[in-house]
């Protein structure tokens, strides 16, 4: 039982101002960095953090769509399914922590690399 | 209610992809949806007193998405705020996570509890088919994050 309530995103806002992090989001988010960064190191670490973060997410992808179709067939199971899907909660949230910190790594790895003006040029009053 | 923001995600939602989806259009499919999952309630469970049970579930699930889409979105407009501060630090992001984690793991439990109930309510005849409704119109997961239905 349960279709749940599972978000899409790694840091519930997205890096992005007002994106949720999916990996198309993060992929044009790389790209406008390749653009703000004019520095060429930088830039390339930027958006290697970036696509790093991508491949995490993609991963994460999978594991939430696959809970969902799981969750599904519990949810038509008249018979039970409760502690199944709890436990098929369970282990997504921890996925869905161990995502966040990564996301966050990337987020602070990015932020070392550009500018205070870079960082808002990408970031600021865009939402 | 929880309508408006139901659409407001599915907006965000589709807004990282390709266009934004008309936000009124949205409001209408849904209350289109409980309109018609309503009817299909009154129309499949043959028990009156069952029928008003189920009924009152369903103004429960209500209550907790509209709890939990409100969290969502006090949620993102935070993260939004900490991720444009150039010297925010790590620990207020952590905060932030832990604080909405607790959230959303509470709403997991308090809706796994109300579709127990509903299939306690309800003949597996019964609950084949509002199942198959809900599922295909007005999944939880749907309604909390807007139109994406698989990841990615």
């Amino acid at each position: 039982m349960i279709v749940l309530l599972l978000a899409w995103y790694f840091l519930g806002g997205g890096v992005a101002s007002g994106m949720i992090l999916t990996s198309p989001a993060v992929d044009d988010l790389a790209k406008r960095a390749a653009i703000v960064v004019e520095d060429e190191t930088r830039r390339q670490a930027a958006v290697q953090a970036l696509e790093i973060l991508e491949k995490d997410i993609k991963a994460f992808e999978k594991a939430y769509a696959a809970s969902g179709k799981a969750l599904g067939k519990l949810y038509r199971n008249h018979g039970g399914g409760r502690d199944e899907a709890l436990f098929i909660l369970n282990d997504l949230n921890a996925n869905w922590a161990d995502g966040q910190r990564r996301a966050l790594d990337a987020r602070f790895t990015l932020r070392d690399q550009l500018t205070e003006e870079e960082w808002s040029a990408l970031f600021g009053n865009s939402d | 209610m929880a309508l408006a923001g139901a659409a407001a995600l599915a907006i965000a939602a589709c807004a990282s992809f390709r266009s934004a989806p008309d936000p009124a259009q949205i409001e209408r499919e849904i209350a289109a949806s409980k309109a018609a999952e309503l009817e299909l309630v009154r129309t499949t469970i043959s028990d009156p007193a069952r029928t008003e049970r189920f009924i009152d579930l369903l103004a429960q699930r209500e209550q907790l998405l509209k709890r939990f889409v409100g969290q969502i979105i006090d949620h993102r407009k935070r993260m939004i705020e900490l991720n444009a501060d150039y010297h925010a630090e790590r620990g207020d992001f952590e905060a932030q996570l832990a604080d909405y984690n607790r959230k959303r793991a509470i709403a997991q439990q308090d809706l796994v509890q109300l579709i127990t109930a509903m299939k306690q309510t309800t003949t597996a005849d019964e609950w084949s088919e509002i199942a198959a409704f809900q599922l295909d119109r007005l999944s939880p997961r749907h309604l909390a994050y807007g139109g994406l239905k698989e990841g990615g």
